[in-house]
C-alpha cells in the first residue's frame, strides 16, 4: 500500500469520527421526548408556572 | 408589481396608470387594510375618490384598530398596536395623511416627533411574586441548546414547516428561557402556534433581538390607534370623496372562471337588512378583507363577564363562500375551527380613579403614570400568573376625552382555561371587577384593599374568540395570495392574505397587502418597499448572536475543545480583515 493511501485512509477515518460524534443530527434534541437527556433544571415540572406547563400540551388544557 | 428598497423610489411618485379614471373599486371591510387600499387607490392609483366604495358591516370604520368611549360601558380598547420604524409600507402611507389638528403635519411627522421626545424603554419587563421584578429580567437566558433550536428553525425552509407547531420544534430548554417569555407575551404566541409564523417573526424582527428586554425599539401613537391613525385616514379619504357604506354585509362575491382567468362578476350584499346585488365589469376592482380577529367580540362590565360565544361572523362566511368557488382562495376553517382552549381570548380595559394603585405601578415601571410619558413601553408580564396576565399602560391620556384623574390600564390573559391565582375562576368567566382584582393582586396591592379598589374602578372584560387565529398552524395555500393567479379584478387584503416574508398581527401586514393589491390590479409602476431586509444584513445577524448569548463575545462562548480549536483557527484566518472589523463592531470580538 502506498504511503499516500495510508494518509488518505487516516484522514477519512478522522473525518468519520468527527461527523459521527459532533455533526450527526441529535436524536435526543428534545428533552420532552427523552427524559434524562437534559439537566433537571431545564426540564419543566408540575411546579413550574402554567405558561411553561402549557408548552407540553396540545393547547387543550393541562392534564390533572 | 415589484419590490424596492432605498430612497430612490421611496420618494418618487408613480405616473397615473392607464385607464385609472375608468376604474371603480369595491372594498370589503373598513379596517386598516381596506382604508389603506382606498388611500393607495387615491394617492398612487389616482382613481377618482367617488369611484371608490368601502363596505363595512359595522356602523363605524377601523376594524381591529380601536379605542372608543362607549356611553354605557366606558373606555374600551380591545388591544394595542406595537409599531416599529421598519413598517415600511405603513409609514409610506401615513407620510401622506395629515393630522386632524394641523394639515401641514403628517401622521408620520406627529408620530416621529412624539417618539423622539418620549422614547420607549421598559424599566421592568417581567414581574412575579406580587409585584417583584424577575431576578433574571433583562437577560434572555437561552442555553446553547435553545439557541441551536432557534438557528435550526430559521435555517429550515418555510415549505418544510407545513402545519408544524412551535412546541414541536423547541424543547423545554427553550421554553424555560426568558426569551420565550418575552417573545410569547410580546407577540401573543402560544406554544401550539404556527412554527412557520414563528420563523417569519424571527427573521423579520432579528434586528430587535437586542431590545427584547427593554422594548426600546417599539413606538406608539399619541392616543389610541382609532384616534391617532384611523380618524385622520378617514378624514383624508372623505376629503377625496371616497364613499363609505356602513351597516353593509357582503354576503358573497361571484367569481367567473374562464380557463385560467378569474373575474369577479357580482357582489351580493345586505344593506340595513335589505339584500341587493351589484353586477361588476372588468373595470370594477374588488378588494376583500377575508377573516377577522375581532369579529364576534362580546363585552361585559364591572359586574358581568363577557358572553363567551363564538359565532362565525360575516367576514368568515364570505371567505368560506369564496373558498367554495376556487381552492386558490384558501381554507378559512383552518383559522377559525379547533382553536385550542389554552388560548388568548380575553382582554380588559380598566379605568381607575383611585390613586392608591399609583405607587404599585411606579414601583414596577419606574414612572409616574400621570406624567404623560409612556408608562410600560409594551407589556409587563406576570410570570407566575395562571392566566399569564400582561399589563400595558400607554401614554395618558389614552383618549382625547379622558379626564386628568382617570388612568387607563389594558390587561390580557394568554391562557383562558385556568383558574386565576387570586380569583379562582377562568378569566373567561370573570366580571370586569374580578379581572381587575386579579391584576391588583399580582401588582402587590394589599389584599384588604383589592376588592374596594376594583369596585371603584370601571373594568370592561372583552371576549374575542378569534383574536389569535392569525397564528393557527397553517400550510402554503391556506391563505389566498393577495392577487390569486389569473385574477384580473379581485384581490385579498389583510392578515389572512398571503404575501412573502412579512409577519401577521401587525399593522404593517394590513397595509402591505393593501398596497400590493392596488399596485397589482392597477399595474402601478413604482416599487413597493420590501419587507425590511435586516435578515440579510450580516451585521444584524452577528449582533443577534451576541444578544442571544446574553452579550457574550465569541471567545466567551461555552465551546468544547474541538470547537475552540476551530474558533481559534477561524479568528487567525480573519485577523486583520474586513470580517474581523465587522465582528468587532458587533462586539463579538
Amino acid at each position: 500500500m502506498k504511503k499516500q493511501h495510508l494518509i488518505l485512509i487516516s484522514i477519512a477515518l478522522a473525518t468519520g469520527v468527527v461527523i459521527g460524534k459532533y455533526l450527526k443530527p441529535q436524536k435526543d434534541s428534545c428533552c420532552r421526548h427523552r427524559l434524562g437527556c437534559c439537566s433537571k433544571n431545564s426540564q419543566i415540572s408540575k411546579t413550574d408556572p402554567v405558561y411553561l406547563r402549557e408548552t407540553q400540551t396540545l393547547g387543550h388544557g393541562l392534564t390533572k | 408589481m415589484y419590490y424596492n428598497s432605498g430612497n430612490y423610489e421611496a420618494f418618487a411618485r408613480p405616473k397615473k396608470p392607464a385607464n385609472a379614471t375608468k376604474k371603480s373599486a369595491y372594498i370589503v371591510g373598513a379596517g386598516l387594510a381596506g382604508l389603506a387600499a382606498a388611500a393607495f387607490l387615491v394617492r398612487d392609483g389616482q382613481v377618482p375618490g367617488n369611484q371608490i366604495h368601502v363596505f363595512e358591516e359595522l356602523g363605524l370604520p377601523g376594524g381591529s384598530m380601536d379605542g372608543i368611549l362607549n356611553e354605557q360601558r366606558g373606555y374600551i380598547i380591545r388591544g394595542g398596536r406595537e409599531m416599529e420604524p421598519h413598517f415600511e409600507t405603513l409609514w409610506d402611507l401615513f407620510r401622506s395623511i395629515p393630522t386632524l389638528e394641523d394639515a401641514s403635519v403628517s401622521v408620520l411627522d406627529e408620530f416621529y416627533w412624539l417618539n423622539k421626545a418620549d422614547p420607549s424603554n421598559s424599566h421592568t419587563r417581567v414581574i412575579e411574586k406580587r409585584g417583584n421584578q424577575l431576578a433574571s429580567d433583562g437577560q434572555l437566558t437561552l442555553s446553547r441548546k435553545a439557541i441551536e433550536e432557534i438557528a435550526k428553525l430559521v435555517l429550515t425552509p418555510e415549505n418544510q414547516l407545513d402545519n408544524v407547531k412551535i412546541n414541536q420544534v423547541f424543547s423545554d430548554d427553550f421554553f424555560k428561557s426568558n426569551f420565550w417569555l418575552y417573545w410569547s407575551t410580546m407577540f401573543a404566541f402560544e406554544p401550539w402556534a404556527s412554527a412557520m409564523e414563528m420563523r417569519r417573526y424571527l427573521l423579520r424582527f432579528v434586528h430587535h433581538v437586542g431590545t427584547l428586554q427593554n422594548m426600546s425599539a417599539l413606538k406608539f401613537t399619541k392616543y389610541n390607534q382609532y384616534e391617532s391613525l384611523i380618524k385622520p385616514l378617514i378624514k383624508y379619504l372623505e376629503d377625496h370623496d371616497v364613499k363609505f357604506q356602513y351597516n353593509t354585509t357582503v354576503d358573497n362575491i361571484i367569481v367567473e372562471q374562464t380557463g385560467e382567468q378569474k373575474q369577479a362578476v357580482k357582489i351580493e350584499l345586505t344593506i340595513d337588512g335589505n339584500q341587493q346585488s351589484l353586477d361588476l365589469t372588468p373595470d370594477d376592482l374588488v378588494f376583500i378583507t377575508n377573516g377577522s380577529i375581532t369579529e364576534s367580540t362580546t363585552y361585559g362590565d364591572n359586574e358581568h363577564s363577557a358572553p363567551a360565544t363564538h359565532p362565525i361572523g360575516a367576514s368568515w362566511k364570505l371567505w368560506e363562500k369564496l373558498a367554495a368557488q376556487d381552492s386558490a382562495f384558501g381554507h378559512p376553517a383552518k383559522f377559525y375551527q379547533d382553536i385550542p382552549a389554552a388560548n388568548w381570548v380575553m382582554s380588559a380595559t380598566c379605568t381607575f380613579k383611585d390613586d392608591r394603585i399609583v405607587p404599585y405601578i411606579q414601583k414596577i415601571t419606574g414612572k409616574d403614570p400621570y406624567s404623560g410619558s409612556i408608562v410600560t413601553s409594551g407589556p409587563v408580564s406576570i410570570r407566575d400568573s395562571n392566566w399569564l396576565l400582561g399589563i400595558s399602560i400607554s401614554r395618558q391620556p389614552h383618549f382625547q376625552q379622558q379626564k386628568p384623574n382617570e388612568l387607563i390600564v389594558w390587561l390580557y390573559g394568554l391562557f383562558s382555561d385556568q383558574p386565576g391565582n387570586y380569583i379562582h375562576k377562568k378569566i373567561t368567566d370573570c366580571s370586569g371587577a374580578e379581572i381587575c382584582q386579579e391584576f391588583l393582586y399580582h401588582i402587590g396591592v394589599p389584599e384588604n384593599q383589592i376588592a374596594e379598589i376594583a369596585q371603584t374602578a370601571n373594568s370592561i372584560p372583552i371576549h374575542m374568540p378569534y383574536i389569535t387565529s392569525y397564528f393557527m398552524p397553517r400550510q402554503a395555500g391556506d391563505r389566498p395570495l393577495v392577487v390569486p393567479e389569473g385574477s384580473s379584478n379581485l384581490a385579498f387584503i389583510g392578515n389572512f392574505a398571503e404575501t412573502e416574508r412579512d409577519t401577521v398581527f401587525t399593522t404593517e401586514y394590513s397595509v402591505r397587502t393593501a398596497m400590493e393589491a392596488v399596485y397589482r390590479l392597477l399595474d402601478i409602476d413604482r416599487g413597493i418597499p420590501e419587507v425590511f431586509d435586516s435578515a440579510f444584513d450580516l451585521r444584524t445577524i452577528l449582533s443577534a448572536l451576541y444578544y442571544l448569548n446574553d452579550k457574550k463575545s465569541l471567545t466567551e462562548l461555552p465551546l468544547n475543545q474541538i470547537e475552540k480549536i476551530g474558533l481559534n483557527a477561524f479568528l487567525k484566518k480573519v485577523h486583520g480583515t474586513y470580517l474581523e472589523e465587522i465582528l468587532k463592531s458587533q462586539k463579538l470580538l
